[in-house]
């Protein structure tokens, strides 16, 4: 029993180390940002209009600004 | 303060709704006062100073400058708890996420604001604020699964402590890259 409640609290500071969650943050940022760029020249490169890819490319772009805020919010907040 | 049992629950839901509107309230008022800077600058001019604002974050959070920022060097008091069970940690996380009622220990949100003072719209400058919220409501969610006991105990600090180079790489790349990616997909 308490080697089990043990293992699950390790499991638990595993999953939910700083370096973990900053990579997990970072991760997302990359892929969002990847999305966004590939979106962005998907629907410029032909200079046909294409409503939906610039949705996309739109909300994608919106979404990176948000991913910037995330990775500052947790850059001050670890020993505060 | 993070090891009450206020931080369990709809008030943690509460503290977590506060800082996201704190970010916006930040990200409102430097897009407003973005209106004005811009308008007698040319483009060039305000990705050149974005860049700059940029360069010298990074040289700091890599320890080759040695500056000090401006932040507000105290804590949010714990009398704002006296709104009672919800509004008090909404007040709380507002104070907090508007990243100017307490300190500041990393340089990266002023490159965040930088960028959202002289490039974003406005419904980028307030999605950079709710992520700004959301990263700071991030941290208090892992430090209290990390270490229920206490989420700014010995555990999540030593740890932060013990990684910080690590944590300022990962971080200032993922707001390098967003930023880039989020100045050059707007621009198009």
């Amino acid at each position: 029993m308490g080697s089990s409640t043990g293992g699950t609290a390790a499991v638990r500071r595993r999953r939910w180390h700083p370096v973990r969650v900053a990579g997990a943050v970072s991760a997302a940022s990359f892929g969002l940002a990847g999305a966004a760029l590939a979106t962005s020249g998907l629907a410029a490169s032909d200079g046909t209009a294409r409503p939906g890819w610039l949705a996309v490319g739109a909300w994608l772009a919106v979404g990176v600004w948000l991913m910037m805020g995330a990775a500052a919010g947790f850059a001050v907040s670890g020993s505060t | 303060m993070l090891s009450s049992p206020v931080w369990r629950g709809t008030p943690a839901l509460a503290f977590d709704a506060g800082l996201a509107v704190g970010g916006m309230i930040t990200a409102t008022v430097l897009v407003v006062a973005g209106s004005l800077l811009r308008a007698p600058l040319p483009e060039p001019a305000r990705w050149a100073l974005v860049g700059t604002a940029l360069a010298v974050v990074l040289l700091k959070e890599a320890g080759v400058l040695s500056i000090t920022l401006p932040e507000a060097r105290r804590l949010v008091p714990e009398s704002v708890f006296r709104f009672g069970r919800h509004l008090g940690p909404l007040q709380f996380g507002i104070e907090m996420g508007t990243g100017a009622r307490t300190y500041l220990p990393s340089g990266l949100p002023y490159a965040a604001g930088a960028a959202v003072l002289l490039l974003a719209s406005v419904p980028a400058a307030l999605a950079a604020g709710v992520g700004f919220g959301l990263g700071r409501a991030l941290m208090t969610t892992a430090s209290l699964r990390y270490s229920p006991d206490g989420g700014t105990g010995s555990g999540w600090n030593e740890q932060w402590q013990r990684n910080q180079r690590r944590l300022a790489l990962l971080t200032g790349s993922a707001l390098v890259v967003s930023l880039l990616a989020a100045t050059v997909a707007s621009a198009r």
